[in-house]
């Protein structure tokens, strides 16, 4: 998963109702420090990061949904 | 005494009262009985050592019935309405679902003093 | 008003006419445990903002403004029978068993294996690596203050050990110093109106009778000082409390991140409404309670959502009506709502509505009706709070009006 769209979907599906509310709320520093900054309410479908801020959202992401993101979106 | 059946591979029911078992939010045993008849107000006078709240809706609100509550000794408590068909008991203690069979067993042979032989299952 | 446990009666004063509950000038509301801890949690997941601060503070805040009044109200100039009422106090509200007796002047250690938080938090959550009861300990501070006439503020505080984490019991620590935590001055109960009532559509829904039945009935804490009630634990809380660690986090939220805090904030303050709900009002419509007071007089689902918010005013939220409803449609006119009021006191007008709490309610009220079908009795367990509001069938919410920006009312409009 290379987008940040598809591993907030991912979060979505996968996860308690208020899972991407919380990733947005843990991650929302990080996305702010990016440059440009990553505005998590106004996000493109191809919308990517930093490799850090990817790493970062990823596991977030799976500390939250309480299992590891999977590499590709088909998982 | 008999484990519960799954609700799922239920026979026809026999008896004359069926309870559905659960746990509630606390991990209690919690158990609702279908009765065959309506829970009259004398049913409580069964619980002489509890404590016997009755809600007197009925002097507030047109058509409403009285709900009553009793409370026993903190181990168990059982609530229904006055004229339905219905209780909900909770047993034992959080995560004390096992420890709460000496109290079911006691209060469903109060119950079926009442109302007939009671049967419960498991909600699947 | 009064509720009597033991030695002293809880000097509770019903304000029927705004729908509000206050002891010692603080207004008390219904909340679950369920609610308690996801706010906290979601408070808490904000790991970049100091929250332990305001989460006591803001328990400080109540704790002693209450005490102070209800000490004067009563007469009590003495230290044990503060310690006494204090005490009484805690467990009538449902927060579980505190001892002050091993506290002075100079502050000391207390514990209880009875805590609402550190109880509630193993439920909801199971373990936590650090202690949870940031409530009990501002409570402590803020009662300890009180009782011995000194300024809030005057004690730091420590919880030192926690159910949650595993310990035996919650253990707290006082120490006569400077908080360590921001200091708040309660704002009371704040500006209330006068409701100009709407007109409601036609239903079968006794409101009025309602309220009197709910406001009549006894829900106190036990002999563990906790209130287990239509399927969850309630606590009678305190309005200010909720309003001032809701506000303060999306205050800072504001401050580090403006508009993007804001928005990541308000999606699970209202997911906590939603919460809150699911749980209670889902607990409240199928429990003995709603099937001897509010079912019979019921005749189709409108009648549901009504006897649901019928119910909703004997909460002390203030007073709940609707002015339409369709089975895709509703509008909630909320008079004196306690987030509203609570802002308006504490920080003044604001240029957005934050009944974040109401809007969660109202549209939970409405799913479970219309999508979760509360009529035949399903479970209410985790898988089915995803599905049903996950499901694409489930309510939004707008804002017409809000208290909180100057406004009569706040009018939510719930659709899908």
């Amino acid at each position: 998963m290379d987008t940040v769209n598809e591993i907030m979907d991912w979060v979505t599906a996968n996860g308690d109702v208020e899972a991407s509310s919380r990733l947005r709320m843990k991650v929302l520093p990080h996305a702010l420090k990016e440059n440009p900054p990553i505005m998590l309410q106004a996000l493109q479908p191809n919308t990517k990061g930093s490799p850090e801020f990817m790493r970062t959202l990823r596991q977030l992401a799976s500390e939250i949904v309480g299992k590891p993101v999977p590499a590709t979106a088909n998982q | 005494m008999p484990r519960p059946r799954s609700a799922s591979t239920a026979e026809p029911a026999k008896a004359a009262v069926q309870g559905v078992r659960t746990l509630d939010c606390a991990h209690k045993l919690r158990i609702r009985y279908l009765l065959p008849t309506p829970v009259e107000a004398s049913f409580l006078d069964r619980f002489p050592d509890c404590e016997v709240e009755l809600q007197r809706f009925s002097q507030f609100v047109v058509g409403a019935k009285d709900q009553f509550t009793v409370r026993c000794e903190q181990l168990w408590r059982v609530a229904g309405v006055i004229g339905n068909n219905e209780l909900t008991a909770t047993f034992g203690k959080p995560h004390g679902a096992a420890e709460a069979e000496e109290l079911v067993a006691a209060f469903e042979a109060t119950l079926g003093e009442v109302f007939g032989p009671v049967e419960t299952v498991v909600r699947d | 008003m009064t509720t009597q446990t033991n030695e002293f009666s809880i000097p509770a004063v019903l304000d029927a006419a705004h729908r509000q509950v206050t002891v010692g000038t603080e207004p008390m509301i219904f909340h679950c445990h369920h609610y308690n801890t996801f706010l906290q949690r979601t408070i808490q997941d904000a790991d970049y903002i100091d929250s332990r601060g305001f989460l006591i503070g803001a328990a400080a805040e109540v704790a002693f403004n209450q005490m102070m009044h209800c000490f004067a109200e009563a007469g009590l100039n003495d230290v044990p029978a503060r310690k006494a009422m204090a005490e009484q106090i805690y467990r009538w509200a449902g927060f579980g068993r505190i001892d002050l007796g091993p506290l002075d002047e100079n502050g000391g250690t207390t514990s209880t294996p009875n805590s609402h938080y550190s109880m509630a938090w193993k439920l909801k959550f199971g373990s936590n690596d650090t202690a949870v009861d940031l409530f009990t300990s501002g409570w402590l501070a803020g009662a300890l203050a009180a009782i011995y006439d000194q300024p809030l503020g005057s004690y730091q505080v420590e919880q030192t050990a926690c159910t949650a984490k595993g310990d035996l019991e919650s253990a707290f620590q006082l120490r006569s110093g400077e908080a360590n935590y921001p200091v708040f001055l309660s704002v009371g109960g704040g500006r209330l109106t006068e409701h100009q009532l709407v007109t409601p559509p036609a239903n079968n829904v006794d409101y009025d009778g309602i309220f009197s039945a709910l406001t009549s009935m006894e829900i106190v804490g036990n002999d563990e000082g906790l209130i287990p009630a239509f399927g969850v634990y309630l606590t009678r809380h305190y309005a200010n409390y909720y309003n001032r660690i809701s506000f303060e986090f999306e205050r800072k939220m504001t401050e580090l991140f403006a508009a993007e805090g804001v928005s990541v904030a308000k999606p699970l303050l209202v997911e906590a409404g939603h919460v809150c709900a699911f749980n209670t009002f889902g607990g409240i419509m199928m429990s003995p309670e709603w099937d001897g007071l509010i079912k019979p007089t019921l005749k189709n689902d409108e009648d549901w959502v009504h006897g649901m918010t019928a119910a909703v005013n004997a909460l002390g939220w203030g007073r709940w009506q609707i002015q339409e409803l369709k089975k895709d449609d509703a509008t909630f006119v909320l008079h004196d709502d306690y987030e509203g009021v609570g802002y308006e006191a504490m920080y003044g007008k604001t240029d957005h509505d934050v009944a974040y709490l109401a809007a969660g309610a109202a549209a939970g009220i409405m799913d479970l009706v219309y999508v979760g079908d509360i009529q035949n009795r399903p479970t209410l367990d985790h898988a089915f709070y995803n599905r049903l509001f996950k499901s694409a069938d489930s309510f939004k919410v707008e804002t017409i009006s809000a208290r909180s920006q100057g406004d009569a009312t706040t009018t939510l409009r719930v659709y899908r």
